[in-house]
């Protein structure tokens, strides 16, 4: 156990040179809370420091690997003045550390990092969008089999709420970006990213099919359809979700048959059931 | 003993994905000009990105081949997971090679995703050997073929055995051959401040199975002098120390792969020259001088 520990803490050593000073100054601060030994500690400053950081170039190409996953919402956040060196933070950050050590995918942490770095309902809302996709091109297996007669929302959906205006902005801006996304942000003249309407909102339905695992659909939905299928991200019992369709507006009669609609239309599924063994338990790899 | 049933390939060439377009060796065109220095191909396979154009023509010839992992992580059980089996097991049977191996390191962090791969050595601890150990069994009984572990380059080693301590530990708990990179071995005795041959002594020369030579590049960082594992052509002097030791010693060593992939091919010839003459009394092989077809 302490080797996969190690191995996780020398990843995270090596991309960020402020936890590997840490390190060297005071293991026993820096490692806090990790099951490492004193032995263990000076086993990870054995090495030249300097040794360390011979590849310049290590977190860079990482960075370009993420911010090639969230194209749009670096656009976006560039408008607001946020540099590379701000971006690149995201290696000292929680969100990286925490991915590390939990054996986690960097770019929907990426995504949280992103979020934190700008207060403006235009620049969340991208954000928020393409951290979505993210979570939805990497859906698992449920982690648990809940009681019967519960639901959960389908792995292979994902709703999401936006600033009214975002999905199309998303899809012209994305389009603008290219094929080589990176080259086009850092190039003198970047695409700009239309306005949206921050006072208002509009629901989106991202959707994987099997034959285009990486590539979501995106569709508008109603606001309460989308609470809905929100409110089912985890197990719940069925009850439950009727008793939240009724307070969307339906009737009781109403509220069942959505729900069952839901059901026949494979947006609920039996949490057993939520992600089969086929294409979709292969998403992350893709 | 099941390495006598291994064949014995002699000296071979590796090859990357992508690695021709990139302006490097073209492997058919050294088997036409220098037969004597290309007897079998090490195809790097990352799973999902499969096997490229070079690769396939050199198995459609029906030539040699071993396959030369560069995505797993053996000591993470999770990594062995099934969908990337079906696909290691779908290339097997394309190239159908004599054996497998690979750097038994870190290839990725997290999931295997885009950003995350990298080549890390292991902890070296005896911890951290057995649990390679376990997924070298594993992927050996997933595949049906030996599964050979190979000494990764690095240069942060964290751990308190010797390198080659540490492998002798893997084999013995995975009762599995060895692939012994002569370049990162070098690598890691540079920073070490130790001598080439440190730790060979008691090495268990018997279950070298494969061995790599490559070129390396010296440099420095902040004043700190390092060597990177270049696949280049100009190979350390002590490498090619290492190998005359080693190779007479070795008494299942089955193939020795010089690793230039990236490289053109008139710049290779010189060292496939020399390898071949060391080589010679072990597996028979004639150098071609360069330009002989």
């Amino acid at each position: 156990m302490s080797a996969l520990v190690l191995q996780r803490v020398v990843v995270r050593m090596l991309h960020d040179p402020v936890f590997r000073a840490a390190v060297y100054a005071d293991p026993a601060t820096a490692l806090g809370g990790l099951p490492l030994t004193a032995d263990e500690h000076r086993l990870l400053r054995v090495a030249d420091a300097r040794a360390w950081a011979v590849d310049v170039q290590r977190s860079e190409r990482v960075l370009h690997a993420l911010i090639g996953e969230l194209p749009v919402s670096v656009l976006v956040l560039m408008e607001e003045g946020l540099t590379l060196a701000r971006l690149a933070r995201f290696f000292e950050s929680a969100f990286f550390h925490d991915t590390i050590m939990t054996r986690g995918s960097l770019a929907p942490a990426f995504g949280d990092y992103l979020a934190t770095l700008t207060t403006r309902v235009r620049t969340r809302s991208v954000v928020a969008l393409e951290h979505a996709i993210a979570r939805l091109r990497r859906v698992t297996l449920p982690a648990q089999r809940p009681a019967p007669g519960h639901l959960q929302r389908a792995a292979q959906v994902r709703p999401v709420a936006l600033a009214t205006g975002t999905l199309a902005a998303w899809h012209k801006a994305k389009q603008s970006l290219g094929e080589e996304p990176l080259a086009a942000l850092f190039a003198t003249s970047r695409p700009r990213f239309a306005n949206v309407n921050a006072r208002t909102s509009e629901w989106v339905l991202l959707e994987l099919a099997p034959e285009a695992p990486t590539v979501p659909t995106a569709a508008f939905i109603g606001e309460a359809l989308g609470r809905l299928l929100e409110a089912a991200e985890q197990p719940v019992a069925r009850a439950v979700l009727e008793a939240a369709a009724e307070r969307e507006g339906a009737d009781p009669v109403e509220a069942l048959e959505i729900v069952a609609d839901l059901i026949v239309e494979g947006l609920l599924v039996e949490p057993a059931t939520a992600c089969s063994e086929g294409p979709f338990a292969q998403l992350r790899k893709a | 003993m099941r390495v006598q049933a291994l064949p014995t390939l002699g000296l071979g060439i590796s090859t990357e994905y992508g690695a021709r377009r990139s302006g490097g060796l073209d492997p058919l065109d050294l088997v036409a000009h220098h037969p004597g220095f290309a007897r079998f191909l090490e195809v790097g396979v990352e799973a999902d990105r499969g096997l490229d154009a070079e690769a396939l023509r050199w198995v459609a010839e029906g030539r040699a081949t071993t396959y030369h992992f560069l995505d797993v992580n053996l000591d993470e059980p999770e990594d062995l997971d099934g969908p990337w089996l079906e696909r290691v097991r779908a290339h097997i049977a394309v190239l159908r090679p004599a054996w497998l191996c690979g750097d038994a390191g870190l290839w990725h962090f997290g999931p295997r995703e885009r950003g995350h791969m990298l080549l890390l050595p292991p902890i070296l601890t005896r911890a951290s050997a057995h649990a390679l150990a376990a997924g070298i069994r594993t992927l050996s009984d997933a595949t049906g073929l030996e599964v050979l572990p190979e000494n990764p380059p690095g240069q942060v080693f964290v751990g308190d055995m010797h390198l080659l301590a540490f492998f002798a530990e893997v084999a013995d708990a995975a009762d599995s051959g060895l692939l012994l990179d002569l370049a990162h071995l070098a690598i890691y005795q540079r920073m070490k401040g130790l001598a080439p041959n440190a730790g060979l002594a008691d090495f268990p020369l018997d279950r070298v199975v494969e061995i790599h030579v490559a070129g390396s590049t010296l440099r420095e960082h902040e004043g700190f002098a390092w060597v990177e594992d270049a696949h280049g052509v100009a190979v350390l002097p002590e490498v090619w120390d290492l190998l005359e030791t080693i190779v007479p010693r070795a008494p299942n060593l089955k193939a020795v792969v010089f690793e230039c992939e990236r490289n053109p091919m008139p710049e290779t010839l010189a060292g496939f020259t020399r390898l071949a003459a060391i080589l010679e009394p072990r597996f028979g092989v004639h150098p071609q001088l360069p330009g002989a077809t």
